[in-house]
Parts: structure tokens; sequence; C-alpha cells
């Protein structure tokens, strides 16, 4: 590894830092190097924003009618 | 051997997931009701060969896009099979990063849910082609691993992180676009300029 910062590099583990993709040892490293480039913190901040947005939009609730279909459903298999 | 009489208590945690899962694919409540409930009877059938201890969670996607595939995808008169293109990393962020310091106010954690509605993101996932909506709906909602993905679509690894990769760019293509209709970008682009 070069000591010297090079952002291309660094941004281009982001998506696998986000996806938990990472040994904890790479985890760190990357986690270290973010911190240290405010550009770098920008892009990985947006990023797991942009991530977390899409998650939390698409999470729903099955309609309580929908779960008593199922539930009669499974019980006529049984 | 799993036994089927503990079926409804393991696998109904999964159900709102599932569920979510099933909207996005289907575009369409009732097909995702459809859906949702045929695959909980497959799973139910077949739960004596899913193996305790292993990934329940998996196991039930498996059987949600199997169904979808199989079933739901040969109503719709032509397949989408689009290809993507690579295209550039960031794509979203270099081009509204610049519009940090204009919400300054907004909290940290809720910033990219303000710049865009609830409606303006499920319509950015809903209109990804299928292969791309179904991997970004694994990884990014549900939170599987590349290699769980991978085993759920039956598809390598290096496909799964391609199809990620040009799937999320063409959201956040997809996201720009909402943007700029609502002026969003309007000073970004001037400054650009």
């Amino acid at each position: 590894m070069s000591d010297v910062h090079n952002c291309d590099k660094v941004l281009q583990r982001v998506h696998d830092l986000l996806d938990g993709e990472l040994t904890p040892e790479r985890c760190q490293q990357l986690g270290e190097q973010l911190d240290g480039c405010w550009h770098c913190l920008e892009v990985f901040d947006f990023e797991a924003e942009l991530k977390m947005a899409v998650s939390q939009t698409c999470q729903e609730h099955v309609p309580e009618d929908l779960m008593q279909r199922i539930r009669s459903a499974l019980d006529a298999e049984a | 051997m799993a036994d089927q009489a503990d079926f409804s208590e393991q696998a109904m945690p999964f159900a709102d997931a599932l569920y979510s899962s099933a909207l996005r694919m289907t575009r369409n409540p009732a097909d995702a009701e459809d859906l949702l409930q045929e695959t909980f009877l497959r799973a139910y059938r077949g739960f004596g060969g899913f193996t305790e201890g292993t990934n329940l969670k998996a196991w039930l996607f498996r059987i949600l896009t199997n169904t979808y595939i199989n079933r739901y995808r040969a109503k719709q008169r032509r397949p989408d099979e689009t290809d993507l293109d690579e295209g550039e990393d960031f794509y979203l962020y270099r081009r509204l990063g610049g519009l940090e310091a204009a919400h300054a106010s907004r909290s940290a954690e809720d910033e990219v849910l303000d710049l865009f509605s609830e409606a303006e993101v499920k319509a950015a996932v809903e209109e990804l082609p299928e292969q791309y909506r179904i991997t970004v709906l694994l990884a990014d909602v549900e939170g599987f691993a590349y290699k769980e993905v991978a085993e759920i679509l039956d598809i390598p690894i290096g496909t799964v992180m391609s199809r990620l990769h040009r799937g999320r760019r063409r959201l956040q293509e997809r996201l720009y676009e909402f943007a700029s209709r609502r002026g969003l970008t309007a000073e970004r682009a001037d400054a650009d300029g």
C-alpha cells in the first residue's frame, strides 16, 4: 500500500465497504483513508445516504387481509 | 430436515420483506399479493427440503424470485431484457454534491430523502430493467451479501457486482432527471457551464 492518498483508488472500494464485502482489516484501513480525505468522505456519505434512502423507501407492510388469506391457505395445506 | 409445523413461526417474520420485493418486482399490488401467497405456499410445501440452521431468508427469497420469473414474467408481452452500460461512477453525487450548502439545515441522515420524494425513489427502482431491479432489491433493500444474491439468482458473483453497478448507476440517472425537472440542479448547471 502506498502512503500517498489516491482518491480514485479509495473510491473504487466505497461500495464494497457499504455492501459489507470487505474484511475487518480492509474496513478499518479504508475507514482511515476516508477520514483523512474530505472529498472521499463526502462521496461515501452521499452513497451511504442514497443506499439507506432506497432501502427505507422500499419497506412495505403486508396488508392484514392478505396476511389472513395466507394463514388460511397454509392452514388448508396442513 | 425442517418440520412443517414450525414453518409459520419461522417464515412469517419475513413476510414484510418478501412483500416489499414482490411489490417492486410486479409493480402491481394485485400481482404482488398473488406472488406473496404463492411463495408462502411453495415454501410450505418445500419446507421439508430446507436445511435447518441455514439461511431461511435467502431460501425464501430464492422461491420468491423463481416464482416471479417463471410465472409473472410470462404474463408480460415484452420481457424486459434491456442491457445497461457501465457508465461513470458516482453519477448523482457529481451532479448534486454541490447542493450541500443550499440545504445546510436538513438533518444529516435524511439528506437524500429530502431531495427526492418517496414516489420518485420507488419509480426510479421500478423503472430499472428487471434483472438489474431484482439484483438492486436483494442487495440494497434486503441487504443480502453478493454471495447470497448470487445463490438466490443462480448467477456468478461477478454478474451480481456488474448488475449492481449498472443498476445503481441507472437509478442515479433517473433520480437526477427527477431533480432536474424540479429545477433543483439549475444553480449547479450554471456553475458548471
